[in-house]
Parts: structure tokens; sequence; C-alpha cells
């Protein structure tokens, strides 16, 4: 066990400085300089030596990201060109505001998407299976933008339920959280409802409903327990593309979290802030796969862990 | 991890199975004949055909052209306002045509998401090949590289690589390309590591077929069917995605008809015209989910295994 944990981080930390050293090399090579940028009016010769001296920009490409490594690992991403602040701050200061969206929007998922799997996968071929079906289709089939743009014209345009954008008040948060969790909802009532389905002829279920258990009991004790892992583990998954997702959603609904401040960044070619995003977002997505393989163990004593 | 495990067993019986069926499993009329069994999938098809039909021939099927608008006619509503001037969907900001537009707009969809997946799946598939039979060290690296690549925030990184080589059709492709061989790298790589060791393998090795001979003769046949699945359901994420970068203006250049980029256009006037932003998204949605349905036939016909597809 403690073996495991200690590969399972040994890699984490292999793929972090993977993701590092691409995001490095990538920014690095986008044509347009930040101080062109900085300063729009030009600056003399002389004077923009030395502001790249300053920033360190004139060294050679290998020198930069060691030193920006060696400053990494000491919980300094460098400073953000544009805000003159530490970027690894200003990122901190905007995950909890994504944070909230992608909690939001994983507990209605699972809210959601699980009672539904079940149910479809129990009444099978019912009414309630198909119409899940249909809606989950749909769901996978619809982009996260024009989700969030239609419920926008629905809710907050026509009926006038919700804000159009912003993060004001709790009610703020419905729309945006709802068009997050969309895509997730449909993969997973889909994906329950298959496991599910394959555990309920197992000859375990068979028994036990033999023996006279009642129907709720064989579904929760014995078929969730069993045919939740595979959906636990997309959900660890999806929590990467939850994060990936709310750059477009909060660009959708000018929501003030890390994707606007990452879009923003790009655009004006703040490096340290893009750089100190995708880490912390790598960084966050290899914690929570870690802890859903430790799940299991909970979920299912049999698994060994390799 | 678990479910393509317990999967993994499964093939020696499941080849077995489709030989004793008779005909020849796998084969392309019997596997349209299989898609084509199930509505959904028939309705689908017939769908994508009309589409790319359209999207050919959009020059005569368009009823207006698709760029150049009038602009005292505006944002008018979907519907018949002139008997000589129709505009069944409405017209955007600029007075343009949205139907014609949209009908043009399949065109970067279609190219962009076909030529990607093309792309990606045949880096992905040589990956896989060269991973799963070389192994040790290549495999290694390239399976460090995908597992890197999994964890990269895929929107930031298609921003950057767009960033970096501009706004346009072919550096769409690149980016879906660099950022969608994982996926069929692993299948392959997977396939390849439980036929290497079957022993119709090591027989046809034991007679002194090379590598290239085995890849060729036995491992390609058996990750056709995966593959296609794949590209499949690969070919309506890409669609979503270029039209989710061309929202953010990283896409195609605005002078060329884009459903993302009538997205972006219709936003600003989800208040006045709803029409510009909801008629694109449908057309978008109407593909993919063709797709989809395709795809799942297609998986069901070819691979049962792939469920969590």
């Amino acid at each position: 066990m403690g073996a495991y944990i200690a590969r399972r981080l040994a890699h984490a930390i292999f793929v972090l400085i993977g993701v590092s050293i691409v995001v490095f090399i990538v920014l690095r090579v986008i044509p347009g300089d930040p101080i062109s940028l900085m300063f729009p009016e030009g600056l003399s010769p002389e004077r923009l030596r030395q502001a790249r001296a300053e920033l360190g920009l004139d060294a050679p490409l290998y020198k930069q990201y060691a030193i920006f490594l060696a400053h990494a690992v000491r919980g300094n991403l460098g400073n953000s060109f544009r805000y003159q602040r530490p970027a690894l701050d200003l990122v901190l200061e905007r995950l909890p505001v994504t944070g909230q969206l992608a909690v939001a929007a994983l507990v209605i998922t699972m809210a959601v998407g699980i009672p539904l799997g079940v149910l479809a996968a129990a009444r099978r071929g019912g009414l309630l299976d198909v119409l899940t079906m249909f809606m989950a289709s749909v769901g996978q089939s619809m982009p996260t933008f024009w989700l969030g743009i239609m419920l926008i014209v629905i809710f907050a345009v026509a009926l006038r339920w919700f804000p159009t954008s912003g993060r004001e008040s709790p009610v703020h948060l419905v729309l945006p959280a709802v068009t997050l969790s969309g895509f997730s909802i449909a993969l997973t009532s889909r994906l329950t409802r298959a496991a599910i389905r394959e555990v309920l002829a197992e000859d375990y279920v068979r028994t036990a409903r033999a023996k006279g258990v009642h129907e709720r009991a064989v579904l929760v004790r014995h078929v969730l327990r069993n045919g939740i892992i595979p959906v636990v583990t997309v959900l660890g998954l999806q929590v990467g593309a939850l994060l990936g997702g709310a750059v477009i959603t909060e660009t959708v609904f000018a929501w003030p979290g890390m994707g606007l401040l990452a879009i923003q960044a790009i655009y004006t070619r703040d490096y340290n802030i893009v750089q100190a995003v995708v880490l912390l977002s790598a960084f966050v997505f290899l914690v929570v796969n870690l802890c859903v393989d430790l799940f299991y163990l909970v979920l299912d004593p049999r698994i060994r862990l390799e | 991890m678990g479910s393509a495990e317990r999967g993994a067993g499964m093939t020696a019986e499941d080849t077995m199975r489709r030989v004793g069926h008779g005909q020849t499993p796998g084969s392309p009329g019997w596997t349209l004949r299989r898609v084509l069994r199930r509505p959904s999938a028939a309705v689908g098809l017939l769908v994508l055909l009309a589409v790319i039909a359209c999207a050919l021939a959009a020059p005569w099927v368009a009823p207006q052209h698709p760029t150049r608008g009038r602009i005292d006619r505006r944002l008018q509503p979907p519907g018949i306002a002139e008997a000589h001037r129709i505009n069944l969907l409405g017209t955007d900001p600029l007075g343009r045509d949205v139907l014609s537009r949209i009908i043009f707009g399949a065109r970067v969809s279609l190219i962009v998401g076909i030529s990607a997946v093309f792309g990606a799946g045949v880096l992905g598939t040589v990956l896989g090949l060269v991973s799963g039979y070389a192994g040790r060290i290549t495999d290694t690296v390239v399976m460090r590289v995908a597992d890197v690549q999994l964890a990269f925030p895929f929107v930031l990184l298609a921003l950057a690589i767009v960033a970096i080589l501009g706004p346009g059709v072919g550096n769409l492709i690149i980016v879906f390309v660099v950022t969608g061989w994982v996926v069929f790298a692993r299948i392959v790589r997977g396939q390849v590591l439980q036929i290497r060791e079957r022993e119709f393998v090591q027989a046809s090795r034991g007679l002194g077929a090379s590598d290239a001979r085995v890849v060729v003769r036995h491992v390609l046949p058996n990750v056709t069917g995966p593959l296609i699945v794949v590209a499949s359901f690969e070919l309506a994420k890409v669609i979503i995605w270029e039209a989710s970068l061309s929202f953010l203006g990283l896409g195609v250049p605005p002078t060329i008809p884009s459903w993302g980029a009538m997205l972006s256009d219709g936003r600003q006037y989800v208040d006045t015209a709803w029409w510009v932003a909801t008629f694109p998204g449908v057309a978008l949605m109407v593909v993919v989910l063709s797709i989809n349905a395709v795809g799942d036939a297609l998986r069901d016909a070819l691979d049962p295994r792939l469920q969590h597809l």
C-alpha cells in the first residue's frame, strides 16, 4: 500500500515535469513578445534589452527552464508580466472560483446521472430507460458552449429566472453549473446503466433475489456496490474534462475563474499565468485520479493494487 | 482500467464465435447490414450522407451567397418576408442568410473532422504498433508522453498551439492530430500486447515471418474493428471541439463560414435575435448525434467490448 502510493506519486511528479516541459516550450515558441505587448508604444533598444534581462528572457531556453524548475519546486512560478504579481497567487485566487463551478457540476452529475442510470437499468426497456438513453445521446452530442447559450436564451432572456452572467450571488451559479454538467450527466447515466445491467445478470444477484431479499436492497447492497466502480473511474477522469470545460463555460457566462484567466493570459502572452494554470490543472487531475484508485480499495477489497 | 482488463480475456472466444457464424464477420458488407438493422443508426447514416451531399454541392444547394449580405435585411427573423428573397432560418447581423451559411459551414466541420481523425488515427496506430511491438524503452517513452498529454488540459493545449500557428483550417487539423492520437495509440498497443503472445503469431514467427509481416497480416486486421469504432466517436468529438475553438475566436478565420463562428456571432444577439445562435447549434447537434448513433451501432457490430466509449 505505502509502496504503491509512493510509486504513484513518483509517476505523478514525472507527468508534472513532462507537462511543465511541454507548456514551457510551447509558450516560448509562440510568436509575439510579451514586452512589446506590455509596452505597445515601443522601447529604445537599450531599454528593451534591459527589460528582457529583467524578465530573464535573454537566457537560452534550457537555462530559462532550469531556473523555472528550481523556482517552481519552491512554489515560485514567476510573476505575471501584466499584473506584476506572483502568477501562482493570481491563479490560486481564482482556483476556488473555478472549484465552486466544477464541484457544483460534479454534484449535479452524480445526483442526476447515477440515479437515472440505475433506474434505467432496473426498468430495462421501460419509458424511463428509453427517455434517459435518448437524453443521454442528445446530451453527449451537444457542445458545452451551445448548451450554455440556449440556457441563457430560455432561462435568462425569455423567462428571466436567472442572470445571464457574473458571479454576484448563488443564483448566478445555477446556469453555468448546469451547462458544465450537461455532458457529464449524459456520460454518467449511460455508463451507470451499462454497468448496472452487467451486474444484474450476475449469479449472486439471482441468488439474492431467490432467497427473498427485497428488490431495493438487492439494487443498493449488491448491484450498486459492484457496478459503481467503472462509474467512479470515469467520474475521476471527468474532473479533467470539467476543468477543461470550465474554460468554455467561464467564457460564455463571464465566470471569473481560472479558465477565463488562462484565456486572457494566452491572448496577452502572459506566459507565467498560463504555465501556472496548466500545472495546477494537471496537479489537480493527478491527485483526483490517485484518490479514485485508492477509493477502489474501499469499494472492493478484492482489488489488489500493483 | 477494470473493464478493459475484464474484457481482455474474451478475445479468443469472441473470434471463435464470430467465425462460427458462417458469414464473413467484420467484412464491410456484413458490418453495414448490422449497422442498418438498427433504426437510429440507419437514420443517422442517412442524415450524414445528406449533410455530406449538401456540403459538397453547397454552391448549388445554398439559396444565397454565404458571405455576401444585404445590410438592409440584417437580423431578419426566420420565415418568408418577401416572395423573391426567402430567409428560411433568418439572417445574421450582417444580413447574410443563416441557412446558406450553415450549408457552407458544414464543409469546415467535415473537412477538419475527417482529416483530423484520419491523421490522428494513422499517427496513433503507428505509435501504438511501435510501442506495443518494440516494447521496453520505446514503449515507456510513448506511453509516458501519452500520460503527460492526458493530464494536460486539452483546451489550453489546443489554444496554445493555435496561438502559435495562427488560425486556419490546416492549423486546426494539426491541433487535433497532435491532441487526438493518444486514444488510438492506447487501443492499438493493447491489442498488440494481447496478439503478440498468441499461438498463431508465435507460429507465424516460428515459420520465419518478419516483424513487418506479422504486423500487416495478424495485428492490423485485428485492430481495424476497434479503430473504426474509436474513429467514429473521435469524429464527433473533433467536430464539437472545432466549433468550440472557432467560438473562442481561435478556429477558422472569420471570413470562412463555420458553425462555431456563427454561434459566436449570434451570442451577442441572444436577447433580440435568438435564431442566429440557435440554428448552427442545431445543425451541429444533429450531425454529432447521427455520428454517435452510427458509432454505437458500429461498436455493437464490431467490438461490443468497447462499452465504455
